[in-house]
C-alpha cells in the first residue's frame, strides 16, 4: 500500500533512509556554479553529461581557489533540506584529473605568490647538522625507509621525532597540517621539520599543493625541508619551504654531512696542519738562530768598542801620571813637612828642602833666591 | 755595597781623569787619583774579559 506522508514527514523519512543506505558518499564530476557566501559557506554543483547535483559546505574544505570546469571528487553526506531541497553536505573535497589539478595549482600558486609565501627573503638557514628533527611522513612508505636509511648511513647522530600521517587522498591535507602544527607546538621543538613523500601521480601528490598544507609549511616556526619525490613538478609546499629537496634521500643528504667524507677531510686537515706546524717551527727555529747570531755579533762589536775606549782612557790616564815628569828628569821639591813646593814665594833663605829625583831623594838648604826672570 | 756596573765604572774613570787634568792639583792628591784610575781600569778590563768569555760560551752552545 502506498504511504501518505506530510512534507516534513517525507523529508524525515527520506533523510533516515539516506542515513541508513548512503550515510557518506564520494561523488566525482565537473564543477559548476561555484559560489562563496559571506566568506564562510560554499555552494556549487557537480555535473556530468546527463545530471547535476548540488553541494553545500564550509569554505574550510576548499583546497584552494577553484574554477568552474575543474574536475572534483567530493566526499559528503546526502541530505534533503526541509526548505532548500536536496544537496550533499561536503566534508572533504579534492581536485582530480591532470588538467584540473594543474589549473587549481596554478591559481593557488598565483594567489600565494602574491602574498609573498614563496619569497626568497623568507627562507631561513638550516642548522648543519641538526641534532633533532621532526619528520612528517607515512611510516609505511618507501620514502620514510629511504630517509631513515640514508640518515643512518651518513651521520647517525640525529634524533628523529616522527609524525606519521597520510600523504595522499582527501584526508591527507588535514593530517599533514595537524602533524606540522603538533611539531611546532612541542615545548622544546626540534631544529628542523622535514616533510617527505615518494613519487606519484598528480592526484597522489595533490595534498602537497593544498592551500592549508602550504600555509602550514609557510607559518612553521621550525625551519622546513620539503622533499616530494617528483622531479618534474614541484609542489607548492616545496616552494613555501625554507629548503626544497628533490627526493627524500636528497633531504637526508642536505640535512647531514657524510661522516666518512668528514673523517677523510679531517684526516687530511690533520696532516696538513701537522706539516704547517712543522714548517712554522722550522722557520721559527731558523729565525731564532739568526737573531742569536745577530745578537752575538752586536755583543762582540760592543765589547770591541768598549775595549778601544778603555784603551784610549788608559793612555790618557797614563799621560797624566804625576810621576811622569820626575821620570823624565824633573825634580819634585818638598818642604821638611813633605808638602810640595811649587813656587819660590813659598821658600826663604836657609829653609831645608827635600828633593825627589827619579832614583832617590836628597835634602838641601836654600842659599839664595833668584827672582823670576 | 752593591757592585757597580760597567757604565758606572766608566763614568767614575771619566770623572777621575777630569780631576787629574786640574793643574793646581797637589802631587800627592794627583798620585791618589792616578792609583784609583789604575784600579778602575783593571776592574773594567776584567769586566770586558768576563763578557768576552760569556759571549764565546753562548756562541759555542747554540
Amino acid at each position: 500500500m502506498t504511504p501518505t506522508l506530510s512534507v516534513s514527514q517525507f523529508v524525515a523519512v527520506l533523510n533516515q533512509s539516506l542515513e541508513m543506505i548512503l550515510p557518506e558518499v564520494n561523488v566525482r564530476g565537473e564543477l559548476a556554479n561555484l559560489r562563496i557566501s559571506k566568506n564562510r559557506w560554499v555552494y556549487f554543483d557537480l555535473k556530468d553529461e546527463a545530471s547535476s547535483l548540488k553541494f553545500f559546505g564550509s569554505v574550510s574544505v576548499l583546497p584552494g581557489p577553484l574554477e568552474d570546469g575543474m574536475n572534483l571528487e567530493v566526499n559528503g553526506s546526502p541530505r534533503l533540506h526541509n526548505l532548500y531541497g536536496f544537496s550533499v553536505n561536503v566534508q572533504g573535497l579534492s581536485v582530480i584529473g591532470q588538467g584540473s589539478i594543474a589549473k587549481a595549482k596554478t591559481l593557488l600558486a598565483k594567489k600565494l605568490e602574491a602574498e609573498g609565501l614563496f619569497s626568497q627573503e623568507r627562507k631561513r638557514n638550516l642548522p648543519y647538522p641538526p641534532q633533532r628533527v621532526a619528520l612528517v611522513a607515512s611510516v609505511e612508505s618507501a620514502a620514510y625507509s629511504d630517509f631513515i636509511k640514508i640518515i643512518n648511513q651518513r651521520w647517525g647522530n640525529l634524533s628523529i621525532e616522527v609524525f606519521d600521517c597520510l600523504v595522499q587522498g582527501s584526508n591527507a591535507p588535514e593530517q599533514l597540517v595537524k602533524a606540522i602544527n603538533s611539531a611546532n607546538q612541542m615545548p622544546d621543538p626540534p631544529e628542523v621539520l622535514v616533510m617527505i613523500r615518494g613519487g606519484g601521480s598528480q592526484d597522489d601528490l595533490a595534498a602537497f599543493s593544498d592551500e592549508r598544507v602550504v600555509r602550514a609549511v609557510s607559518a612553521s616556526r621550525i625551519p622546513t625541508v620539503v622533499a616530494i619525490g617528483h622531479e618534474r613538478d614541484i609542489s607548492l609546499a616545496e616552494l613555501a619551504a625554507d629548503q626544497r629537496a628533490s627526493t627524500p634521500s636528497n633531504a637526508a643528504e642536505i640535512l647531514t654531512p657524510d661522516k666518512r667524507s668528514e673523517q677523510l677531510a679531517l684526516s687530511i686537515a690533520g696532516k696538513t696542519l701537522r706539516r704547517n706546524i712543522d714548517s712554522i717551527i722550522g722557520r721559527q727555529k731558523q729565525e731564532n738562530q739568526n737573531s742569536l747570531d745577530y745578537l752575538i755579533q752586536k755583543l762582540n762589536t760592543k765589547v770591541a768598542q768598549e775595549r778601544q775606549s778603555l784603551s784610549q782612557k788608559t793612555s790618557l790616564a797614563n799621560s797624566l801620571n804625576p810621576k811622569l815628569p820626575i821620570s823624565k828628569g824633573f825634580v819634585l821639591v818638598r818642604d821638611q813637612a813633605g808638602k810640595q813646593i811649587k813656587s819660590i814665594e813659598n821658600v826663604k833663605i836657609k829653609d831645608d828642602l827635600r828633593l825627589d829625583f827619579r832614583d832617590g831623594k836628597i835634602t838641601s838648604k836654600v842659599v839664595k833666591i833668584y827672582d823670576k826672570e | 755595597m752593591t757592585k757597580n756596573n760597567y757604565s758606572q765604572l766608566k763614568l767614575q774613570l771619566d770623572q777621575l781623569i777630569s780631576q787629574m787634568e786640574d793643574e793646581s792639583l797637589d802631587i800627592d792628591e794627583a798620585l791618589k787619583l792616578y792609583q784609583k784610575c789604575q784600579s778602575l781600569i783593571a776592574e773594567m778590563d776584567k769586566y770586558l774579559k768576563t763578557a768576552e768569555v760569556q759571549i764565546k760560551k753562548i756562541s759555542q752552545d747554540r
